[in-house]
């Protein structure tokens, strides 16, 4: 067990390095942001002065080094745009867009679940057709698409909630419901399909013979096996999280990293972009690891492959 | 080593999410931004600096006429003349030397009183040729400031500046960007001058509470502004929302009182809603097109001849615009006033001459290449896209290549042959536009864009040197028809700035001008009316 | 997305359920979006470099416009139905490449996965792990932000990356226990070449699996490259896409809300047909 621990931490490791690594290198092959951010005024003094100040005229590995050493130390380099530190840049944007992500991932659990559930006890009838058809809706519909959509009724035609930014507890409600609509979606796929799975499992069966009534032994017995199959696309769901916040940042004029990452790949502002990356990276290795190393305690399976392999 | 060290970023108390999240949560229900004495702005951007000198762009000069003063204030109410701003009077002793007698009695944001030191800080190269942001202050002011030889402190409340040269616009230059006023005790009480630069001090009638860049500019009303018009409302905060659409669903809902940036298409519909007018119209800039002669294709003069004749600029004016601004006769602008040649039309619309200019070229079919940016002007692309189908009316080969940075338009390689700009009058003359755009030490020349004829530059020489207003209009008219003839590029039309305003809150009066008018002059509440 | 893999499956042939009244509709608008797609040039009734300033802005038939415009004018007088139609063939081209790129990329990968072991072995996981760390969305920004000069060749090969790890992973391991199968090692002790029991034998077991992944994974790839290009990203005008024309549409969304509506309608039809179909697929093999 040991073993297998250290290797999936080696694997994270390495991992995290191969991505610090892609984020420099990508930014290698970008082009000179100096004429970009001098504007298109600028002068040869003005951009080898720029070059100087950013190091862009040191030989590579002496900046790759530069910057492995710099993300030791959480300093990821001052922002072209603002000279201000990349990484409090985009930390400062980060409560935000955990603001969304957060109750975001509560609602959609809230209603996923149960209609996943609702669908598999109704498996094969109308109500489980519609549900499904619902979420594949869900699924389907481009994020940007329900953010427009809402605000267009719930903004200009009802006057009822601000567009924009953070102004109160309300201005969260339509930028929520925007990503929930697509992962509600895929919770209730996946809670209805590993539900109907384990539905078939013959200690259902004994269940129902020992005289439980159906939905006992949902609950008691099913729900809590159906945890692990929905751990599984928890790495998955952060990353559909993140992206559905991209989106929906900008949609909503969201102070959060989201839209801090498009503006600055607008502006090839590439220590932001290159932050940015590297903390969403991060957040998803942790993750999934995280993930790893639950199984550890709740899949029986694991455990036993571990004794299997001290035979 | 240290590895890993979180710790200054976890105990930071902006980052605990509670502290961050809570106050907006508290805040109750629908909280609109009309408390009686907010102004609410939605804005495109907010600027990466606060420091005129440090960045110039249309959203820092929205927010620079609030905060600073000039020497010299033009009032654009009534035809753009100068009046007494921070200097009660001035005296143009020779065409180099101008001294300025300074205003008593002005308090800065901090509590700092104006004097002729503060003066000499602003135009010191100190400020002006520093290191800073990622550029420094140089790139931005040499092209308006650079002739500054030096600035002399008299006597406390006496200022006398020396250019290199003799300068026609001497005082014009004191009276426009960048030339407004900073505190030279502010950049004591400042970390250093980067972080000065964040949070400016000025004697305006607005002072800066709040600056998050990507995010929004608070400011408030400064109780001891030495104008007459004072501060319109008690806080101004600029709100940044990318999007237009957020833009106008935000005014329409009441959740901003002014928007800007509003694209001409919109304006009907916003019209036509009960409690919102649109407000604008043309500012004194010129949108137009640079024409790069080094290639093959275009260094025959007849043929950039030829695009300009195919331009029907009314119609872009009329269709796009909706008829809310208009066409310029020429290089030049009404607020010029004595130096504006009335009696130039505008361009001409020929599209047969310009089938025949390019018959006799012998022009047959050779790809011209336009490089256009989506959105970096109003209507960037459209107007690409309809100027594409006017040239290829008059039998003109011409492609558009959508870049996405500036770096990639002026990119110097063998296809770049047109490409969008825009010719702010920074001085209302023709030196503070036609001149500094297409003279010698102009952006394009100096990058081989084009080569300025000797004709011309003999010509520009008396323009920019010349006391005699005579003589400046005659030159000034006879470069217009050399250029008329030999094009370095095509004036299109004004460029506009357009509002959204909450009618049932306030009134808004614009200046034709980017800066934006927040004193009482400029915005009335309407339960005050 | 389900990632569990019945071994050594194949596509129903014979015994199949009468197929849904919803699934006959989604094959029935798929047909038509991919005739759209491939004819648009001949059912295009307006050239769409062509500008029109007398006509900005015309109404749709729906809400009381012209037949000459049945779906309205944009703000430069295209025509609507003219430039939806560029867009269907601009995305689903896209779309069909991107999908396919990605699916013979990982497969390819993940049968060599399969085939080498070892360092191999290790360096595809490595690269699958790599992939997982960052969302689509967020790598596909980066990479635009980087890349100097944005063209439709690049922004399909950055499609392609999306969803190749899954392909590499369902091919690994349906070729890992294909790989045990009896007569597989028994193509191996005749002396069959090994390219070949993978190409010829391995991989038609693995069919199965890969189309209803990229079935599922076509809807995804539309979605992609819509979202990139709404957000101003990717294709630049006057080439157009379904994803741009929403982006345009969105800046008119209060005075000719058509323009985004329309795109917006058809973007919907089409990844809602492709997942029902996809969905229905995986059932049926799912299901045998």
């Amino acid at each position: 067990m040991t073993r297998w621990i250290a290797a999936r931490l080696g694997r994270a490791g390495f991992t995290l390095l191969l991505l610090i690594s892609f984020t420099f290198f990508a930014l290698m092959i970008s082009a000179d942001p100096a004429l970009q951010i001098l504007g298109p005024d600028a002068g040869p003094e003005a951009i080898a002065a720029f070059r100087e100040k950013w190091n862009l005229d040191k030989p590579l590995w002496y900046r790759y080094l530069t910057y492995l050493n710099g993300v030791l130390h959480l300093d990821l380099g001052l922002s072209y745009r603002t000279g201000e530190p990349a990484i409090h840049m985009v930390l400062d944007r980060l409560p935000a867009t955990l603001a969304l992500m957060i109750p975001t991932a509560i609602v959609s659990l809230l209603i996923g679940v149960p209609a996943g559930i609702y669908a598999a006890y109704m498996h094969r009838t109308t109500a489980d057709r519609v549900t499904m058809l619902l979420s594949v809706v869900g699924l389907a519909i481009p994020n940007f698409l329900v953010g427009i959509l809402l605000m267009y009724f719930f903004s200009v035609r009802l006057g009822w909630l601000t567009p924009s930014g953070i102004v109160g507890w309300s201005s969260f409600i339509m930028p929520i419901l925007t990503m929930a609509t697509a992962e509600a979606g895929i919770f209730a796929r996946f809670t209805r399909s590993a539900m109907i799975e384990l539905l078939q499992h013959p200690m259902v069966e004994t269940g129902m013979a020992s005289g439980f009534s159906r939905w006992k032994v949902l609950f008691v017995h099913v729900l809590p096996n159906a945890a692990l199959p929905l751990l599984t696309v928890a790495g998955l769901f952060m990353g559909s999280l993140i992206g559905g916040a991209v989106i929906t940042e900008n949609v909503f004029s969201w102070p959060g990293t989201g839209r801090l990452l498009v503006e600055s790949v607008g502006a090839r502002d590439f220590t932001v972009v290159q932050t940015t990356v590297l903390l969403i990276g991060s957040t998803m290795i942790l993750a999934n690891l995280a993930v790893d190393l639950s199984y550890l305690w709740i899949d029986p399976r694991l455990r036993d492959a571990r004794q299997v392999a001290r035979r | 080593m240290r590895l890993l060290n979180l710790e200054p970023y976890m105990l930071r108390p902006q980052y605990s999410l509670p502290a961050y999240i809570l106050p907006a949560l508290m805040s109750v229900g629908i909280a609109f931004a009309a408390n009686a004495n907010e102004l609410s702005i939605a804005v495109q951007k907010v600027p990466d600096s606060l420091d005129p000198a440090l960045e110039n762009s249309n959203v820092n000069q929205r927010i620079m006429w609030s905060l600073f003063n000039t020497l010299v204030t033009v009032d654009y109410r009534d035809g753009g003349k100068m009046v007494p701003g921070l200097a009660t009077d001035w005296d143009v002793i020779s065409p180099r030397t101008v001294e300025f007698k300074l205003r008593e009695g002005v308090t800065f944001h901090n509590g700092d009183s104006f004097d002729a030191e503060d003066v000499a800080y602003t135009f010191s190269p100190e400020r002006l040729q520093r290191e800073g942001g990622s550029s420094g202050t140089t790139v931005v002011t040499k092209p308006f400031l650079g002739g500054i030889e030096n600035v002399e402190v008299m006597d406390p409340m006496t200022v006398r500046i020396t250019m290199k040269e003799p300068d026609a616009i001497i005082v014009q230059r004191f009276a426009n960007y960048p030339s407004q006023i900073l505190s030279k005790e502010g950049l004591k009480e400042a970390d250093s001058q980067e972080d000065y630069s964040k949070h400016p001090i000025g004697t305006g009638p607005y002072r800066l509470v709040d600056y998050e860049l990507g995010e929004h500019v608070t400011l408030e009303a400064f109780g001891n502004y030495w104008g007459e018009e004072k501060a319109a409302a008690e806080k101004v905060t600029f709100t940044v929302v990318p999007e237009v659409s957020t833009r106008i669903a935000g005014l329409r809902s009441g959740q901003f009182d002014i928007i800007t940036e509003v694209g001409p298409d919109s304006l009907e519909q916003i019209n036509k809603a009960p409690n919102t007018q649109s407000a604008g119209g043309p500012v004194e800039n010129i949108r137009g097109l640079i024409y790069d002669s080094t290639n093959d294709i275009l260094d025959d003069p007849s043929i950039r001849q030829a695009m300009n004749l195919a331009i029907d600029r009314q119609a872009i004016v009329d269709s796009l615009y909706h008829g809310r601004t208009e066409v310029p006769h020429g290089w030049q602008l009404d607020i010029f006033g004595d130096m504006f040649l009335a009696d130039r039309s505008t361009p001409e619309y020929d599209p047969e001459r310009a089938r025949s200019l390019l018959d006799e070229a012998g022009y047959d079919g050779e790809e011209i290449v336009y490089r256009t940016q989506n959105a970096y002007y109003t209507n960037e692309i459209e107007t690409a896209q309809i100027l594409q189908s006017m040239w290829t009316e008059v039998g003109l080969n011409v492609k558009l290549d959508v870049k996405e940075t500036w770096a990639q338009v002026m990119e110097d390689t063998e296809d770049r042959h047109i490409f969008n700009g825009s010719f702010t009058a920074y001085y209302p003359d023709p030196m503070g536009q036609f001149w500094r755009r297409f003279g010698p030490n102009g952006g394009w020349a100096q990058e081989d864009v084009f080569e300025v004829e000797p004709e011309m530059l003999r010509l520009g020489d008396t323009l920019s040197t010349s006391p005699d207003l005579e003589e400046r209009r005659r030159v000034f008219s006879e470069m217009l028809d050399i250029f008329q003839a030999d094009p370095d590029g095509a004036a299109l039309h004004l460029l506009t700035q357009f509002f959204g305003v909450n009618t049932d809150r306030i009134e808004l009066d614009p200046m034709p001008t980017l800066y934006l008018d927040l004193t009482t002059s400029g915005v009335r509440y309407q339960d005050q009316k | 997305m389900m990632e569990s893999v019945p071994p050594a499956l194949e596509l129903p042939r014979k015994r199949c359920a009468p197929i849904p009244l919803m699934v006959k509709a989604a094959i029935a608008v798929m047909g038509f979006l991919t005739f759209c797609a491939i004819f648009a040039q001949w059912l295009m009734p307006y050239d769409i470099a062509q500008t029109d300033l007398l006509n900005r802005f015309a109404l749709p038939v729906f809400l009381g416009g012209s037949w000459a415009h049945p779906l309205g004018t944009d703000n430069l007088g295209h025509d609507m139905l003219s430039m939806v139609l560029r867009g269907i063939q601009i995305s689903f081209t896209i779309a069909v490449l991107g999908t396919l790129g990605g699916a013979i990329a990982g497969t390819l990968l993940g049968l060599l996965a399969a085939w080498a072991g070892g360092v191999t072995e290790d360096l595809v996981g490595i690269l699958v792990d790599f992939q997982a760390t960052l969302p689509f969305l967020v790598l596909a920004l980066a990479l635009l932000a980087v890349l100097p000069d944005a063209d439709m060749m690049l922004f399909i090969l950055i499609m392609c990356i999306y969803g190749w790890e899954r392909y590499a992973r369902l091919a690994r391991s349906v070729a890992l226990s294909a790989k045990e199968a009896t007569y597989i090692q028994a193509l191996g002790v005749i002396g069959a070449p090994t390219y070949r029991i993978y190409l010829a034998h391995i991989l038609p077991n693995a069919l199965g699996v890969l189309i209803v992944n990229m079935s599922l994974n076509f809807p995804a790839t539309i979605l992609a490259e819509t979202s990139l290009n709404f957000l101003g990203i990717g294709i630049q005008p006057p080439d157009t896409s379904l994803g741009v024309l929403m982006g345009q549409g969105r800046n008119h969304i209060y005075n000719a809300p058509w323009m985004a509506l329309v795109p917006g309608a058809v973007i919907l039809v089409a990844t809602l047909s492709m997942s029902l179909i996809g969905d229905w697929l995986r059932d049926q093999l799912e299901e045998t």
